[in-house]
C-alpha cells in the first residue's frame, strides 16, 4: 500500500508518518506543490493525502492533475475550516473525502482505511478483529458468526475502534465521531461513556472478548488480538 | 425631554415671572403718578380759592370758580389750618350714581367766621386712564411674549440645525458598516469642534474595531497549525507505553488543546460573521434542519432520559447562509440538550414566524441576556458559553430577534424570523 502525503508543515508530516507507520503502508512525503506534482506524475499511489494550502500552489490543482492522468489513487484532502468553497471544489474535482484542520490522527487513520477498503473491495469487504467481523457498508457485525443488533451510533463507534485497533483513542475523538464535525464547540462525555457501556454490554452478552479497555484520563483502547 | 422643550420651558417660566412682576410694578407707578397729579390739581385749586376769597372777601361769590363740587360749611371752632386729603364717593346727579372722588378739606376764615371748605375732583377719568394704560401694557406684554416665543423657536431651529444634522449622522453610524456620511460644516465654531471630535473618535473606533477583527481572524487561522501539531503529538504520545500518571497528564494536555481549538475556532467564526464573509443566500428549510439535528441528539437525550416534544405549525423558509443556518440550529438544540437535567424535557415549537426552544434546566444565576455574551460561564460543567454568543451573532447578522427567558426551571429561547 503506497501513500503520498502532501503537507507543508514538517511537524504534521512527521506526526502522520509516525501514526500510520504501524499500519505497514509505504509512505512518501511531499512538502510543496512542485515536488508533489512530480511524484504524482511519475508514480502510482493507492492514496493521496493532500493539504489544499501549499506555499507554492493549490492542492486543488494536484487533484485535477491526478484525475487528468487517470491515476487510480484515492484522494483525501485536508482543508482549513473556513475554506468551505475549497472543500466543495475538491470534491467536484474528484477528491473522495476531506478532513478539516486540526484533525485527529485516529480519524485520519480510519478515513484512509475506509477509502482503501472501498477502492479495493467495492463494498463486499469486512474487517475481522478477534471474534468480531464488521461489515462497514451493510452496517452488520458478527460475533463468532452470530449477528448482533447495534444502534447506528454504536456501530459507528465499533467501526472506529476496529479501524484503530491497538491504538489509544482520546474520548474527544470518539465524541467527534458521534456528533460529527463541529462537535468540539462543547462536549458532553457522558454520552460517550453511555454508548461505550452499551456497546461493551452487547458484545459481552454475545460472548465476545472484552476488547475495549479504559485508559484512565485519556479514553479507550481496542485491544488487538 | 427635548432640547427645544427644555429651553422653551425655561424661557416661558422666566418671562412669565418677569412680565408679571414688571406689569404689576408698572401699574403701581402709573397709579401713583395719576394720584399725584390729581392731588396737585386739588392743591392748586385750593390756593386759587384762597386768593379769590381774599380779593372778594365773601364766600358767597366763590361758587363760580368751582367746575367741580365744592362744599362750604360754617364751623364754630377754628380747626388747625391743615390740608387733609382722602378718597370718598359722592352722588352724581347727572349720572344718578355714586362716583369716586378725591377730597381736599381745609378751614378758612372769612368775615370773622370759620368755614370748612371741601373741594373734590372726580377720579372717573383718572381711573379710566389707569385701566386703559394697564390694558395696553398687558396687551403689549402678551404680544411681546408671543413674538419672543415664536422667534425663539425659529432661531432655535436655525441655530441648532447643524447639531441635529450631526446627531442624525451619528444615529446612522454603524460600526459593522462604517460607510458614514461626512459631517456638514457648520457656521458655529462649537459645532464644528464637536464634529471634528466625533470624526476623530469614530475613525479611531472603526480603526480599533477593524484591528481587533483582523487580529481575531488572523489568530484563529494562524494558531490552527501549531494546535494541530500539539494535538497530533499528544495522540502519538498516547501510543507509547505510558504509566497511569503519564496517561493522565497526556490526557489533560489533549483535552485542553481540544477546548482551546474549539474556542479559537468559535472566535474565528464570530470574526468571519463580523467581516461579512457569509454572503451565500439559500432558502433554508428550518423544519428539515431541526429534524436532522434531533436525529443527531436522540441518543444523547435518551441516555439522560430527556423527553422531546415537537410541534411544527408551519414550515418557514428563511433566506440565509446554509452553514450559518446549520450552526444556528445545531447550537440551539445542543444547548437545550446539554444544559438539561436528568429526566428533563426539550420542547421545540416552529411556526411561520418563530422558533421557540424550551428546556428544563438549572437556574443560570445570571441575567439571561448575559448568557449571550462571549465566555459567560453558564454551566456547572464548565462549558464555555460561546455557542450562544455565536447564535446571537448569527441572529443579529440576519436582523432576526432573539429572546432568552428563564422561569422556574424552564429555559426558553425564542427567535422571530
Amino acid at each position: 500500500m503506497k501513500l503520498l502525503i502532501v503537507e507543508d508543515d514538517y511537524e504534521i508530516q512527521e506526526s502522520i508518518m509516525a501514526y500510520l507507520a504501524p499500519e505497514g503502508y509505504l509512505c512518501e512525503q511531499a512538502f510543496d506543490f512542485g515536488s508533489a506534482l512530480d511524484k504524482i506524475q511519475s508514480f502510482e499511489y493507492d492514496c493521496l493525502l493532500i493539504d489544499i494550502n501549499l506555499p507554492d500552489g493549490s492542492g486543488l490543482d494536484l487533484i485535477k492533475e491526478a484525475r487528468r492522468l487517470k491515476k487510480p489513487s484515492g484522494i483525501i484532502v485536508i482543508t482549513a475550516r473556513d475554506a468551505i468553497t475549497d472543500r466543495v471544489k475538491a470534491l467536484e474535482f474528484g477528491a473522495d473525502d476531506y478532513l478539516v484542520k486540526p484533525f485527529n490522527l485516529a480519524e485520519l487513520n480510519a478515513r484512509i482505511k475506509s477509502l482503501i477498503r472501498r477502492m479495493q473491495f467495492q463494498g463486499s469487504n469486512s474487517i475481522v478483529q478477534g471474534d468480531l467481523q464488521v461489515f462497514p457498508d451493510s452496517f452488520q457485525v458478527l460475533v463468532k458468526g452470530q449477528p448482533i443488533e447495534l444502534t447506528k451510533k454504536e456501530f459507528e463507534l465499533l467501526l472506529f475502534f476496529v479501524s484503530n485497533a491497538g491504538r489509544v483513542i482520546a474520548k474527544e475523538s470518539l465524541a467527534g465521531q458521534l456528533w460529527g464535525d463541529d462537535s468540539d464547540f462543547s462536549y458532553s462525555f457522558d454520552f460517550v461513556y453511555a454508548q461505550i457501556k452499551n456497546l461493551r454490554k452487547k458484545l459481552r452478552e454475545k460472548g465476545a472478548g472484552d476488547y475495549i479497555k479504559t485508559i484512565y484520563g485519556v479514553g479507550y483502547k481496542f485491544e488487538k488480538e | 425631554m427635548k432640547l427645544l422643550t427644555k429651553t422653551t420651558l425655561y424661557f416661558v417660566t422666566v418671562s412669565l415671572v418677569v412680565f408679571f412682576a414688571g406689569g404689576i410694578g408698572l401699574y403701581k407707578i402709573m397709579q401713583n403718578l395719576v394720584e399725584h397729579e390729581v392731588d396737585a390739581d386739588l392743591y392748586s385749586r385750593i390756593h386759587y380759592f384762597y386768593n379769590n376769597i381774599r380779593q372778594l372777601d365773601s364766600l358767597e361769590n366763590v361758587a363760580f370758580i368751582a367746575t367741580e363740587p365744592i362744599d362750604i360749611e360754617k364751623v364754630n371752632q377754628p380747626e388747625p389750618a391743615t390740608f387733609r386729603l382722602k378718597d370718598t364717593i359722592l352722588y352724581n346727579r347727572s349720572v344718578k350714581a355714586y362716583m369716586p372722588y378725591r377730597q381736599l378739606s381745609t378751614t378758612v376764615k372769612s368775615d370773622g367766621c370759620f368755614y370748612r371748605v371741601r373741594i373734590y375732583k372726580s377720579l372717573i377719568t383718572s381711573n379710566y386712564l389707569i385701566e386703559k394704560i394697564a390694558l395696553i401694557i398687558t396687551l403689549m406684554l402678551i404680544l411681546f411674549l408671543v413674538l419672543a416665543y415664536v422667534l425663539n423657536r425659529h432661531f432655535f431651529g436655525k441655530v441648532w440645525a447643524d447639531f441635529f444634522d450631526t446627531l442624525h449622522t451619528m444615529q446612522e453610524f454603524r460600526l459593522d458598516n462604517p460607510q458614514k456620511e461626512p459631517f456638514q460644516p457648520s457656521e458655529i465654531i462649537e459645532f464644528n469642534q464637536l464634529n471634528e471630535e466625533l470624526t476623530r473618535m469614530t475613525d479611531k473606533i472603526v480603526q480599533d474595531y477593524e484591528a481587533v477583527k483582523e487580529f481575531t481572524g488572523n489568530l484563529s487561522h494562524e494558531v490552527q497549525t501549531p494546535m494541530a501539531v500539539i494535538k497530533n503529538k499528544t495522540e502519538l504520545l498516547f501510543q507509547e507505553s505510558l504509566n497511569k500518571k503519564q496517561y493522565e497528564l497526556a490526557g489533560s494536555i489533549y483535552s485542553a488543546t481540544n477546548r482551546l481549538s474549539g474556542i479559537v475556532r468559535s472566535l474565528g467564526l464570530i470574526a468571519r460573521i463580523d467581516k461579512n464573509q457569509f454572503f451565500n443566500k439559500t432558502d433554508i428549510d428550518v423544519k428539515a434542519l431541526i429534524q436532522k439535528q434531533i436525529e443527531n441528539f436522540e441518543g444523547l437525550m435518551a441516555s439522560r432520559n430527556i423527553t422531546l416534544q415537537t410541534s411544527f405549525a408551519g414550515e418557514p423558509k428563511v433566506v440565509m447562509d446554509k452553514d450559518l443556518a446549520g450552526i444556528l440550529v445545531t447550537n440551539l438544540i445542543k444547548n437545550a440538550v446539554l444544559h438539561n437535567v436528568e429526566n428533563g424535557f426539550v420542547r421545540i415549537r416552529l411556526t411561520l414566524e418563530e422558533m421557540v426552544i424550551e428546556n428544563s434546566g438549572n437556574d443560570p444565576h445570571v441575567p439571561t441576556g448575559e448568557l449571550f455574551e462571549q465566555f459567560s460561564r453558564a454551566s456547572d460543567k464548565g462549558f464555555m458559553g460561546i455557542g450562544l454568543s455565536i447564535v446571537k451573532k448569527i441572529v443579529v447578522h440576519y436582523n432576526m430577534h432573539i429572546q432568552y427567558k428563564y422561569h422556574e426551571g424552564v429555559h426558553q429561547i425564542e427567535i422571530r424570523f
